[in-house]
């Protein structure tokens, strides 16, 4: 019970409390302990990112052996990725090489790049379809982004002055309020995590 | 009545072929508009400019993934391209996640070769002297700590893997606060993970180049100085670009100046699909009232 | 007109337009190009972290405490590695609480990190730049910062919900949606921009570095 939840919990509450504690002290102790807890926190980390890894392969494994029309995608998807991670770890030049250099341009910028792009399609036809202004409101929300959207263009300069007012003052006002409430809530859950009140990052069972 | 029926029907594939003739007309016809430059934009071209007067390096961290690039790659072209014609030293850096990295280098290469690896007056662009290009360390937040503490030893290395110790661009930075500014471009909330620790804590003034999503959003620090200044969206790179052409007379292709000609008619469709949505919307609602 | 003569420059091309193949509907070459990119987008950041972090912090710092005889050197790097390891005891049922270890060690990082800063930069700062300092009635800015005042008092009561939205508290509230209105129009009208940006940059790769029309 002690190492399998009182240890975790005991570690982030003083580990936590000691982080706090350190902001306040420019001593080259409190500067040391920071140092290396950056770099243990850096190193673990980079096991977190092959645990992620695995899920990749449990997802994709599980579609392949499934064998039907959709186990050709996932054995691409597999394929790509060892060929790729290949390519880079045991390469020439490794990740600063010439193939590895030139599939990354040619093949992850460009699908990236245009898969996202798929996303203005969609938001001009919702323009059409959804943006209506149904209360004053709605209204107010609509004409709003129609002037920023003309004041943004050299159609719509004559607008600058207006534009620029918005996002100043009332933009401003109620970025502000969301911000404030985001902070005290950050602030909130991040002390009762230290604080051992906020446990579901342990996940189930004991 | 029956045009209204007709445009409530339509299929959605028509005002996609609309859309995309609106971007293909204007950059095959190579119309091109005036940029007018907005405060944010200026007040960051400033900063970065008044850092040749005392050399301390501006680090360009590109931040992002290729999925945004389109808007924030000119801006980190812009900047880089600043930097080495007002002979300001810079670090550029892929940033706390691994997309960046190959980004960063996009924006090496190309800039470079757009200057021939010469600045303005005359000088061949030095590597270790002029720029330093750091290499991807995991970490997140650690990172930027270690940065503030010691520079050197949290990167060790620069991006070719040699000793960063070695190189002469190092002797005055130790930590953070020898750093002159930090530029993030950025897609995601990372940029206001620099200004919270690499600014509040170190005291190193902060910049960002974000995507027009998050644009909106940044006021709110500009207006308490916590960034000095904002590229926002494409808009804010083609107002970069403006301002590195009449202040420096640099002659390149402007990448997002370009741009912005599709930019303009695109709106223009939108606000016109908007119009006409609610036209469409009210004359339905009315003729439905009618009949009950 | 010049059409590109890189292989690499078709390669992407011929990618971009599978994508767009989806606008008219869903089909074979689209999946496929979906699934290359899931694929070489994981296997690209598996060979940076090799590079940039396993070797470098370590397999080298390992490597060397062990040559050198640094025993305390190479205790202060393993200790990190076989906390990282502890991760992969999450595919094991019985042992999986073994991987409650270095997640501690990185909640307890991060959370106790970012309280102070935060407090200074999300809380004192966004205060600090609301209140106003000498009212001037005649000065227009003054009464600019008031509008401010008022915008973000407003839209904290839109959404502060320990107290009923009635009275003064619902008309205060009410006054705060107007201003959360506002602000989500500016951010729509941006996000519109942005979403654009993407395609006109994906246009212009296929305009001027495959086909050569744009100069």
């Amino acid at each position: 019970m002690f190492l399998k939840r009182t240890l975790p919990l005991l570690i982030v509450f003083l580990l936590g409390l000691a982080m706090i504690i350190q902001f306040y002290i420019p001593h080259p102790v409190s500067q040391n302990f920071y140092d290396s807890m950056a770099e243990w926190v850096r190193i673990s980390g980079a096991f977190a990112l092959i645990l992620g890894l695995s899920s990749f392969f449990y997802v994709h494994t599980r579609k392949l052996a499934r064998k039907n029309k959709d186990s050709f995608y996932s054995g691409v998807a597999i394929l790509c990725l060892i060929g790729m991670a290949g390519i880079g770890i045991f390469g020439r030049g490794g990740i600063n090489g010439w193939l590895f250099s030139n599939l990354y341009r040619s093949i992850i910028v460009p699908l990236d790049a245009t898969m996202f792009s798929l996303l203005s399609f969609y938001i001009a036809s919702a323009a059409f379809k959804a943006f209506k202004a149904r209360n004053a409101m709605a209204f107010a929300l609509l004409v709003t982004a129609i002037i920023v959207m003309l004041g943004r263009v050299s159609f719509g300069s004559f607008l600058d002055g207006i534009v620029e007012w918005i996002l100043v003052y009332p933009n401003t006002a109620a970025q502000r309020g969301i911000i404030l409430g985001i902070g005290l809530g950050m602030i909130a859950t991040s002390l009762k995590i230290i604080l051992g009140i906020e446990r579901s990052y342990l996940g189930g069972g004991d | 009545m029956k045009f209204w029926l007709f445009m409530d029907k339509l299929d959605r594939r028509w005002l996609f072929l609309a859309i995309g003739l609106s971007v293909i007309i204007p950059s095959i016809t190579n119309m091109r508009f005036p940029v007018t430059t907005t405060p944010p934009t200026l007040n960051l071209w400033n900063f970065v400019d008044s850092l040749k007067y005392t050399k301390k390096p501006l680090i360009i961290i590109c931040d992002y993934s290729p999925s945004t690039s389109p808007e924030l790659q000119p801006m980190a072209h812009a900047l880089f391209r600043h930097a080495l014609e007002a002979d300001i030293p810079v670090f550029l850096y892929g940033g706390l996640y691994t997309e960046g990295f190959g980004l960063a280098r996009i924006a090496e290469e190309t800039v470079l070769e757009e200057i021939d690896y010469q600045k303005a007056n005359g000088d061949s662009v030095i590597y270790g002297e002029d720029y330093v290009f750091l290499p991807f360390v995991p970490g997140g937040l650690a990172v930027i700590a270690g940065m503030g503490e010691d520079f050197i030893g949290t990167f060790r290395v620069d991006a070719r893997g040699d000793s960063l110790k070695n190189l002469p661009m190092m002797d005055n930075v130790r930590r953070l606060e020898d750093i002159g500014l930090i530029v993030d471009i950025a897609g995601s909330a990372v940029s206001r993970t620099w200004m919270v620790y690499a600014g509040t804590r170190y005291g190193t003034p902060v910049g960002v180049g974000t995507t027009a999503v998050s644009a909106a959003e940044y006021y709110t620090f500009l207006q308490t100085r916590q960034f000095v200044g904002m590229m926002g969206g494409m808009k804010g790179a083609a107002e970069y670009e403006e301002l590195n052409a009449s202040n420096l007379n640099i002659e390149v292709r402007k990448q997002a100046g370009i741009a912005m000609a599709s930019q303009n008619f695109v709106h223009l469709l939108i606000i016109f699909m908007v119009i006409l949505g609610n036209i469409s919307f009210f004359v339905l609602k009315r003729n439905k009232e009618r009949r009950l | 007109m010049q059409l590109s003569t890189s292989i690499w420059v078709w390669i992407a091309a011929f990618l971009t337009l599978t994508i767009y193949s989806f606008l008219y509907k869903d089909n074979p070459l689209y999946r496929f190009a979906e699934h290359v990119f899931v694929g070489a987008s994981v296997g690209w950041s598996i060979a940076i972290v090799w590079h940039m972090t396993a070797i470098p912090y370590i397999g080298i710092p390992l490597r060397d405490a062990f040559v050198q005889r640094n025993w305390p050197g190479l205790i202060y790097v393993a200790i990190p590695t076989l906390l990282g390891c502890l991760y992969f005891f999450r595919f094991f049922p019985k042992q999986s609480w073994l991987a409650r270890w270095p997640i501690a060690l990185m909640m307890g990082y991060y959370c106790g990190i970012s309280i102070s800063p935060s407090i200074e930069t999300n809380i004192f700062t966004q205060v600090q730049g609301t209140i106003l300092t000498g009212f001037n009635p005649t000065s227009l800015s003054s009464w600019w910062a008031l509008l401010l005042l008022i915008g973000v008092v407003s839209t904290l009561f839109y959404f502060f919900f320990s107290l009923k939205h009635e009275g003064i508290v619902g008309k205060t509230s009410r006054l705060g949606i107007w201003f959360v209105m506002i602000a989500f129009g500016a951010s729509f009208g941006y996000t519109v921009m942005a979403r654009v940006s993407l395609l006109i940059g994906r246009i212009q790769f296929l305009l001027h570095d495959w086909l050569g029309i744009l100069k």
